[in-house]
């Protein structure tokens, strides 16, 4: 009987720590940050004889961006982050664009993908190497034409500015190592600088430029 | 009556056998499930990361020189903690942004530039002007001078009017 015990105890752990190891998942977790000038018509003043037309340039930052999006989804994001998270070492995986809140010691996360759309207008021109014996691919760079888009989401009308920037990027593959010194997988480091677009804000069109970037290493694991 | 003690035992490591085909079988929902929290639609398919010839292998054996190691990581955490601090609102924060700007390591600098830039408040300018003053790289005098004067700039957010 107790041969028994043992054996269906044997069991019941093995099938837990099978279960346990299905579960662990690690998470690659960027930040995506925006750094943009858009430029409007500004006034129109009359001093005598001279007319005095100016254009507007204002800033926007990802802080920006995020305001417009807690307005979007009804949230309060202002000291949140806009964090890109995808598995990490599973090719082509999906990406996630996420809003985190930490208030205290909980950390909510609200899933902003839908508002976003990153194209490839072009073949990239890439630039690494790759061993024959394993085909393991070392880190490298990948430059293109690029089209970021923060567009309205027809189940969260309330976004107050869409815009499109487009330019030429440089999505910059490199190593992400763990703490036992082994290379977990590889993390693309992505820049738009200098892009150009339009946009629009309560239905009055702008320019904008800038630069856009998803950055950042950190590994998270989640049972 | 062997069988009837044995039984319970028998039922249990079935039930066992059971639970463990039912997890091979249902493997573990959507990636990020445990994380995001969301009412809002699917997310977007990622930037396609273009043209691999081959299929990326990361192999265990494919380890790297431990010098290396302690100090980028610790790099990158303080770039992680730049990054999270710019997400902030308050002086403190923004203090803790601003001493970095003189840090010896380049990529502290640049992450401190551009925490700078995300915090988003024209009380780093003085502070952005020290710097430029010290400062002797010609490249970074740019970038400092670029950062300052984005932060002049009025913010966009002012056009915005709430929609009924």
């Amino acid at each position: 009987m107790k041969t028994h015990l043992k054996l269906c105890s044997f069991i019941f752990l093995t099938s837990l720590s099978v279960i346990s190891s299905q579960g662990t998942q690690t998470n690659l977790v960027q930040n995506l940050t925006f750094k943009l000038t858009a430029w409007s018509q500004g006034t129109t003043t009359t001093n005598g004889s001279i007319v005095t037309v100016k254009a507007n340039s204002q800033s926007i930052v990802t802080k920006d961006i995020l305001t417009w999006l807690g307005v979007a989804t009804t949230n309060n994001f202002t000291t949140s982050q806009l964090l890109v998270i995808n598995q990490l070492g599973v090719p082509d995986s999906k990406s996630y664009m996420v809003v985190r809140t930490k208030v205290g010691n909980v950390t909510n996360n609200v899933d902003v993908s839908a508002f976003f759309g990153i194209i490839t207008y072009a073949p990239t021109v890439n630039s690494y190497s790759y061993s024959l014996v394993n085909n393991a691919i070392s880190p490298g760079n990948y430059y293109g034409y690029w089209g970021f888009y923060l567009l309205e989401n027809p189940s969260c009308p309330l976004l107050p500015v869409t815009f499109s920037l487009n330019g030429f990027g440089v999505d910059s593959v490199v190593n992400v190592i763990g703490t036992k010194k082994v290379i977990l997988g590889q993390a693309d480091q992505f820049s738009v600088t200098n892009g150009v677009g339009t946009g629009q804000v309560n239905g009055n069109p702008f320019v904008i430029t800038g630069n856009v970037s998803i950055t950042g290493k950190t590994v998270e694991t989640h049972p | 009556m062997k069988t009837r003690i044995c039984s319970p035992y028998l039922l249990f490591t079935l039930m066992a056998l059971l639970s463990i085909g039912w997890f091979w079988s249902h493997p573990k929902p959507a990636a990020l499930l445990p994380i995001i929290a969301s009412p809002v639609a699917a997310a977007i398919d990622r930037p396609q990361t273009p043209l691999l010839p081959v299929k990326a292998m990361f192999p265990d054996t494919n380890a790297i020189p431990g010098e290396l190691i302690p100090d980028q990581q610790s790099i990158d955490d303080r770039i992680a903690g730049l990054n999270e601090l710019a997400t902030k609102d308050d002086v403190d924060s923004l203090n803790l942004i601003l001493v970095s700007l003189t840090d010896v390591n380049p990529q502290i600098r640049a992450a401190a530039l551009d925490a700078t830039v995300q915090f988003d408040r024209p009380e780093a300018i003085p502070a952005l002007q020290d710097a430029l003053a010290l400062e002797p790289a010609p490249q970074e005098k740019v970038n400092l001078q670029n950062a300052i004067d984005y932060l002049t700039l009025p913010s966009f957010a002012q056009n915005i009017i709430a929609r009924p």
